[in-house]
């Protein structure tokens, strides 16, 4: 059970808070009414930011790009136009065909110059060309290599990869020097 | 450095009725080449060496003699060099 002294305590307690609640509510509640106080507390703004600025941006942001790259919007604007200055649409160009008439025309026209600058066709270059069955045997018989002429090549290219096998650089001078820079 | 391989071809261009020499890497690059052979052949050469290398394996590679009426051509391999030797027919 509270004594009447600590009952007192809390009233007092519970009076200065209620004014210091009061005292905020007040302040949040009546800031338009009063705003031309230059008393600067925990409401004022940092930095003075004109109030046209804060509205009229946000309906114009939805409907086209923001205004802070106009250049890049007009390069892309430009670069869209020459492409489609460019762009030659053959699907839209619509079918084209030839007549009938026109096509065996022109058949017979081509033809016909054809035949008149006619060309024997050309003859392809032969180099090797089978030898009658008869030539053949005979040369197949034959002896294939003189004996001469194999010791001649098997020689020779035995002297040629000694000879590459000896095959070394010869140094004469360095390679890397040092600049003598005084 | 190709001193003694100058030499070497030098040698066999003064065998009788030899017109042409060459002789080239196994890459076909042409190593020396003088007389009738032109150096544009090296990788044929090479080419048709090793292909008639294949046709038996195991033994030691073949001469390859491209024949016409006057004129033979002879290729051969040792090792890694291949070695071509345009003559006259006698």
């Amino acid at each position: 059970m509270q004594t009447d002294g600590e009952e007192s305590l809390l009233h007092s307690c519970f009076g200065s808070l209620k004014s210091a609640v009061m005292g905020c509510c007040y302040s949040i509640c009546h800031k338009e009414t009063d705003p031309q106080e230059n008393i600067v507390n925990e409401r004022t703004h940092l930095l003075e930011v004109p109030e046209q600025q804060q509205e009229t941006p946000s309906p114009t942001t939805c409907a086209s790009t923001p205004p802070r790259k106009p250049d890049e919007q007009s390069a892309l604007n430009r670069i869209l136009h020459e492409t489609a200055t460019n762009v030659i649409d053959v699907g839209a160009l619509g079918p084209y065909s030839l007549e009938a008439g026109a096509y065996s025309e022109r058949v017979r026209t081509y033809s016909a110059r054809a035949a008149a600058a006619a060309l024997p066709p050309p003859a392809r270059a032969r180099l090797l060309a089978d030898l009658p069955p008869a030539l053949r045997r005979a040369l197949l018989a034959a002896p294939s290599l003189a004996p001469a002429d194999r010791d001649l090549i098997t020689n020779a290219v035995k002297k040629a990869a000694s000879a590459i096998s000896e095959l070394r650089v010869e140094h004469h001078e360095d390679l890397v020097v040092a600049f003598r820079v005084p | 450095m190709e001193k003694e391989l100058d030499k070497v071809v030098e040698e066999i261009m003064s065998t009788p009725n030899v017109s042409g020499c060459l002789v080239a890497d196994h890459q076909g690059l042409c190593l020396a080449s003088k007389g009738t052979a032109h150096v544009d052949s090296a990788g044929l050469i090479v080419a048709l060496s090793e292909q008639a290398c294949k046709i038996q394996p195991n033994f030691k590679p073949p001469t390859v003699c491209l024949e016409t009426d006057t004129k033979i051509c002879l290729i051969q391999r040792h090792g890694t060099i291949t070695g071509a030797v345009y003559k006259q027919k006698a």
